[in-house]
């Protein structure tokens, strides 16, 4: 038979393909030997213009190009020097002046001077250029303004005493000498793309970047000029370079770190104990980082814009709106449950808005919820909520509570999460109709269509809790139960108003606290969000790598991070 | 022949422009453009997200927006991605060599192994090895190819053979070019495997299938009525009649490999076109969307045309009068 | 009609269509000719789709009640229970107990017993409300039962592709067959349509398509939505496939000849071209369904699947599939082997059918 031979000729050249390929010589670990760390980022960055960054991925691709004026300790969360030496509030907190750090060299040999902070101001106030950091500097919608009296001093006059605002300055410094002539032709938004060569990048951070392959990798190598020194006065970064691999899907990741490939791995919930277990075989060390900085949790619709329809009220706006049938949810939330079989226990309940990590700024008094389906059930009974027919609750008026929930799809967490809630709900006799809506179109409901009942989803957090304004400001877009409130629509909204105003005009963090732990408070009292859990973040790193102390903030002194010499 | 290719290749040009319309407006009925991937970040107020919807000229009319696309495309510019703010051509090109070099390497992998087998098993229909090589195919039909990624990826990390995903090794640019070329088919070697096995399957149960029906055929009993030996018979009568519906299918395979494997790519960090178009959908990207529905038309024309002419080659009952007759 | 009979193409010249007798006394023919492999083919599909027809029956619990305290859970052992125990139910198993919950390891509870009644409450097995439930398959990772939901699957995955491969393909077999026979103008017209369908970007349709569901729709109504957009999106390949055959077909001499003695055009259709081209369509179609079973699932990433807490096959798996599950959890892959069984059986009795009813092998 021909026909066999053939599948047996296609069958050997399969096998000697394979024999070729083990013949390929795996290059050696040798990332200790040339001090140059290996990590994996998911995705490719945007951009490489650090003022034009939207997304975390370019973010990251760029962040140790670049610096700003001050730096956050991350176990402090208090600020520190970074471009300016030191700096002063005067005139009743109204003016700030900077000292800038001297000898400071761009990569090209230029020194960084006044000039490139204000040159970095006047593009991000350009209305032309879409950026996020502009509405951090708009205090009272009024510009700050900036001059230089002389090359190593940037003095600030705000509008009024304005809390955040070193905070709002924490934008990255960009070259002067080398972007000017792009933005004076208007072509600032189409400068330093990714197709720009990595070496064109004028950076001052650092590292700097030598090569970016798309889909595969970033490679940067020690900025030699960089401006730190350690406590010997020895140079720093102590690394010599650093390559992130670009490997969008996790299990890949997780393979490569097992592999050795990479050096560093932020380990899923499900995979901390069997790399735990494999810690002495892998020569790996596993730590916890911290909690989450962000905040998951279930919104509730209260925007009559959605529920007025034809001068008739859907009964849902009047369930919503009642804090008595809030307060019954929030006892059927299974937090424990979420906790043990989303996370694998390696989560903590959250009760505010704030994360427990924002030492200064989170409410560590607020008393959480308990998850108690009988006590929903009686509290549900109570506030006129009453069973009227086997599995069926309905309203005081004799609506069954049936309402929508959705998140964004595809992430299996939240799946899990939306099935725990709708069960317990289910017990209670509310019916909870659960479908995914993918990000954008979601994104639409939420803040144009405000076609929605109840949503699980999660916003990220900062240091700075007047960053969350838009959130909880009445009149915020970000507002999410009712964006963009003409007034605000109940007491307890002024007061969160009113709140957030008196927050930004005390300048001491710790005298600041105060008013954003009642904001917490109220928020946790009237229930317009119902918060559940924070994951608890993980890493695993190899033993040979020293100074390695991630935060959730960052790490701390990163440039001390080096290989031990074995 | 002539006639009928000018006049194929001609009618591109309407077809291109229909189907080009029909997926930019399809764009327009999904709600969010792409600002409204910024629209969650409180840094980002309405005002700049309004600046740069302007921008984009992303509030403009649905036909202006697309006659300054087409308008583009005739001047052989497929515009600036949103997403990435560089011309489209700069993120598609380095991946497009990738993604054919593989999919073709795929493509060649199944078809030389689907076509052997198919024609062995049939054969021997019912024998055992039949029954076997069935029962293997229906069990690799079950699993989805990016699960065979893993497999294989699990492999490489457990044998120490392969490279882990990846297209190329991190010191790449300080290779030797002969080195490079080492390296790159080093990397090739398990995706190629993962995306050749996936196609196999039913390709071969195809393939059985066709041989059988033809088998019997009353040409073919003539042919060996004749006293033609049986493999003449095979590979002159049975082989070519049966090749036929196996032509029409290379012929569009070969765009749908191309972007049919992001999530394969995504596990095995392929650096193909799959997983960008896949983002780039999710985002709203539309030129970069745009950019590769362009090409996967003219690839899917192009592959339809060959497609017909390879068909016509091939089988002898087919000919351009038969597929163009007034 | 003498004269066209003795030309008629081979395909229809002498179909297996037995002397007419009762349908059952014609399937109990069909049952005896048939090899074992079909037979059990025929039975796991008739098994399948009882579960899908029975599934409150044949599930022992609620396909989305959740023991939260048994994720993960390993499938359990059955015994006979002791005699003296024999008014609980005659079959037992020990309960588990999570040892280490990060890890998620089980150990057997050797302190108490769960009784395993059969025909209980409507169940065909299930244990009484109070007691630790037994997991036939194991748990998956919200501590569901694995068994009821792969029966309640099957609701789903039975028919999707079933039915997504009977929209698809009859409309491939007609609009291509069609195409072929008629060439000229009309095919390529029809060609170029396939064209344009096939060259729309398929996810964009659905994208748009899931944001115009209205989010209370049922999981049935959302289902028949997805069956249909799937067939939708994939008849215009097979089409195109088809109609190259049919144009081989087309001069053949016995359509020519069909044709010269004024034959319809819906005659030479269904009586010549259509046959000559259904075998291989019939091994396509069935060939194709493991698609659909495995293509619902990632329809669920745009929100288009079917939903939490409703289970199908391919979710199931799709949930399943990484690499740590596999290694910790094995029994997780449980569905993924119900579509193998199942796309095992269609195949086999497709390829059986085929060699029934094709003429050219019974000679």
């Amino acid at each position: 038979m021909r026909g066999r031979r053939f599948a047996f000729g296609a069958a050997a050249a399969l096998i000697a393909a394979a024999i070729a390929g083990c013949r390929v010589n795996r290059p050696p670990n040798d990332h200790a030997a040339t001090q140059t760390l290996y990590s994996a980022t998911v995705s490719d960055p945007g951009t490489f213009n650090p003022i034009l960054v939207t997304d975390s991925a370019s973010g990251d691709a760029i962040g140790d190009l670049f610096e700003s004026l001050v730096r956050v300790n991350p176990r402090t969360t208090l600020f520190e020097p970074g471009l300016a030496e030191s700096w002063a509030f005067s005139d009743g907190d109204k003016t700030l002046t900077f000292h800038l750090r001297r000898g400071v060299k761009w990569s090209d040999g230029a020194p960084f001077t006044a000039r490139d902070a204000l040159f970095t101001m006047r593009v991000i106030y350009d209305p032309k250029i879409p950026n996020s950091s502009v509405s951090a500097m708009l205090i009272d919608g009024k510009p700050i303004l900036a001059s230089a009296p002389d090359d190593y001093t940037v003095v600030v006059r705000l509008p009024r005493p304005f809390a955040p605002i070193l905070s709002s300055l924490q934008f990255s410094i960009l070259p002067a000498h080398a972007l000017a002539t792009a933005y004076a032709a208007g072509r600032f938004n189409h400068t330093w793309g990714i197709d720009t060569p990595p070496d064109r990048l004028t950076a001052l951070g650092p590292f700097l970047m030598t090569r970016y392959v798309p889909a595969q990798l970033l490679a940067y190598r020690r900025n030699p000029d960089f401006w730190m020194r350690d406590e010997h006065n020895g140079r720093l970064p102590r690394l010599k370079g650093e390559v992130r691999l670009i490997v969008p899907d996790q299990n890949a990741q997780y393979l490569q770190f097992q592999s050795g490939m990479t050096d560093v791995y932020r380990p899923r919930p499900e995979e901390v104990w069997p790399l735990e277990q494999a810690e002495s075989k892998l020569n790996i060390t596993v730590r916890k980082v911290g909690i989450d900085t962000g905040s998951l949790f279930f919104a509730f619709n209260r925007n009559p814009r959605h529920y007025v329809r034809q001068g008739a009220t859907d009964p849902r706006y009047k369930w919503f709106t009642d804090v008595n049938f809030m307060r019954a949810l929030a006892h059927a939330v299974d937090k424990r449950g979420m906790i043990d079989l989303c996370y694998r226990g390696l989560a903590v309940p959250a009760v505010s808005d704030v994360s427990p990590e924002n030492k200064i700024y989170h409410n560590p008094n607020l008393k959480d919820y308990e998850y108690d389906l009988k006590l929903a059930a009686r509290l549900l009974d109570e506030a006129g909520y009453r069973m009227i027919r086997p599995g069926v609750r309905g309203d005081p008026d004799g609506h069954p509570l049936v309402f929508n929930l959705t998140t964004n799809a595809g992430v299996p967490v939240r799946d899990q999460m939306c099935a725990i809630f709708k069960q317990d709900l289910q017990s209670l006799g509310i019916t909870v109709n659960y479908r995914p809506l993918d990000f954008i179109t979601l994104v639409k409901a939420l803040e144009s269509s405000f076609d929605w009942d109840c949503v699980l989803i999660g916003f990220t957090g900062g240091i700075e809790p007047n960053d969350a304004s838009d959130f909880l400001r009445s009149s915020g877009n970000l507002h999410i139960w009712d964006p963009a409130e003409p007034k605000p629509a109940t007491a307890w909204e002024a007061q969160i108003d009113r709140l957030m105003e008196a927050g930004t005009t005390v300048m001491d963090p710790y005298q600041r606290a105060p008013y954003y732990w009642q904001i917490q408070q109220i928020l946790h009292d009237q229930l317009p969000i119902i918060e559940t859990v924070r994951q608890v973040t993980y890493i695993a790193y190899r033993n040979t790598l020293e100074n390695y102390e991630p935060t959730v903030w960052g790490f701390y002194h990163p440039e001390w991070i080096e290989f031990r010499a074995e | 022949m002539l006639r009928f290719l000018l006049r194929r290749i001609l009618i591109m040009i309407p077809l291109i422009i229909g189907i080009t319309f029909i997926s930019f407006a399809a764009m327009s009925l999904i709600p969010g453009n792409f600002v409204a991937n910024l629209a969650l970040d409180p840094k980002i107020s309405p005002q700049v997200l309004k600046q740069m919807e302007a921008e984009f000229g992303l509030d403009q009319p649905l036909m202006l927006r697309y006659a300054r696309w087409l308008w583009g495309i005739a001047h052989l510019r497929l515009g600036v991605s949103l997403a990435y703010r560089v011309d489209v051509a700069h993120l598609i090109g380095p991946r497009v060599l990738n993604t054919v070099i593989l999919a073709l390497s795929s493509m060649a992998l199944s078809w030389a192994l689907a076509i052997p087998i198919g024609i062995v098993v049939a054969v021997r229909q019912n024998s055992i090895l039949d029954r076997a090589l069935s029962f293997l195919s229906f069990l690799g039909m079950s699993v989805p190819a990016f699960f065979l990624a893993f497999l294989a990826i699990d492999f490489a990390l457990w044998s120490g053979w392969f490279p882990i995903g990846q297209t190329m090794s991190p010191d790449y640019a300080s290779l030797d070019f002969w080195s490079r070329i080492a390296d790159r088919v080093d990397h090739l070697i398990l995706p190629t495997l993962v995306l050749g096995l996936a196609g196999v399957a039913s390709l071969m149960r195809l393939m059985r299938s066709q041989i059988l029906e033809i088998k019997n055929a009353d040409y073919v009993r003539t042919a060996r009525a004749k006293g033609l030996p049986e493999s003449v018979v095979l590979y002159k009568h049975v082989l070519r009649n049966a090749l036929n519906p196996f032509v029409t299918m290379a012929g569009y395979s070969l765009a749908d490999l191309l972007g049919g494997a992001a999530l394969v790519e995504s596990v095995m960090n392929l650096q193909g076109l799959g997983l960008l178009l896949l983002n780039a959908v999710m985002k709203r990207d539309v030129p970069l969307v745009m950019g590769s529905v362009l090409m996967g038309t003219v690839l899917l024309l192009i592959g339809n045309l060959l497609a017909d002419l390879a068909l016509v080659a091939v089988d002898p009952r087919v000919d351009f009068t038969t597929l163009e007759a007034q | 009609m003498n004269a066209r009979a003795a030309i008629a193409s081979p395909a229809t010249r002498n179909v297996a269509i037995p002397e007419r007798r009762g349908l059952w006394a014609a399937l109990g023919h069909e049952w005896r000719v048939a090899s074992l492999t079909v037979k059990l083919s025929a039975l796991l599909l008739l098994l399948f789709y009882l579960f899908a027809a029975a599934s409150p029956i044949i599930a022992p619990y609620d396909p989305a009640h959740q023991w939260r305290e048994l994720p993960d859970c390993p499938p359990m052992r059955l015994h006979l229970a002791p005699r003296a125990d024999w008014n609980q139910g005659y079959l037992c198993a020990w309960p588990m107990r999570l040892d280490v919950p990060l890890a998620r390891h089980y150990a057997e509870d050797h302190s108490r017993r769960t009784f395993v009644r059969l025909f209980d409450r409507g169940h065909l097995f299930t244990t009484a409300p109070g007691d630790p439930p037994f997991f036939l398959m194991g748990s998956e990772g919200l501590g569901r039962d694995l068994f009821s939901r792969i029966v309640y699957g099957a609701r789903v995955s039975m028919c999707i592709g079933l039915v997504g491969v009977a929209i698809s393909f009859s409309l491939g077999i007609m609009v291509g067959a069609f195409s072929g026979l008629m060439g000229g103008m009309t095919d390529s017209a029809i060609m170029r349509l396939c064209e344009v369908e096939m060259s729309l970007p398929s996810f964009y349709f659905l994208l748009a398509l899931a944001a115009v569901i209205p989010s209370g729709l049922s999981t049935t109504a959302t289902f028949f939505l997805i069956v249909g957009i799937m067939a939708f999106i994939s008849w215009a390949g097979f089409a195109r496939v088809i109609r190259g055959m049919a144009a081989s077909v087309r001069s053949a001499p016995y359509v020519e000849a069909a044709r010269a003695l004024g034959g319809s055009r819906a005659r030479l259709l269904f009586r010549h071209v259509i046959p000559s081209v259904i075998g291989f369509a019939a091994v396509n179609a069935s060939l194709s369904i493991p698609g659909y079973i495995l293509g619902e699932s990632a329809l669920s990433l745009l929100g288009l699947g079917i939903q939490e807490p409703a289970a199908s096959w391919g979710n199931l798996l799709s949930q399943a599939m990484d690499p740590q599950t596999v290694a910790y959890y094995p029994w997780v892959l449980a569905p993924g082997l119900f579509i193998s069984a199942a796309v095992m059986a269609f195949n086999f009795l497709g390829d059986h059918l085929r060699d029934r009813f094709d003429p050219s092998n019974s000679g």
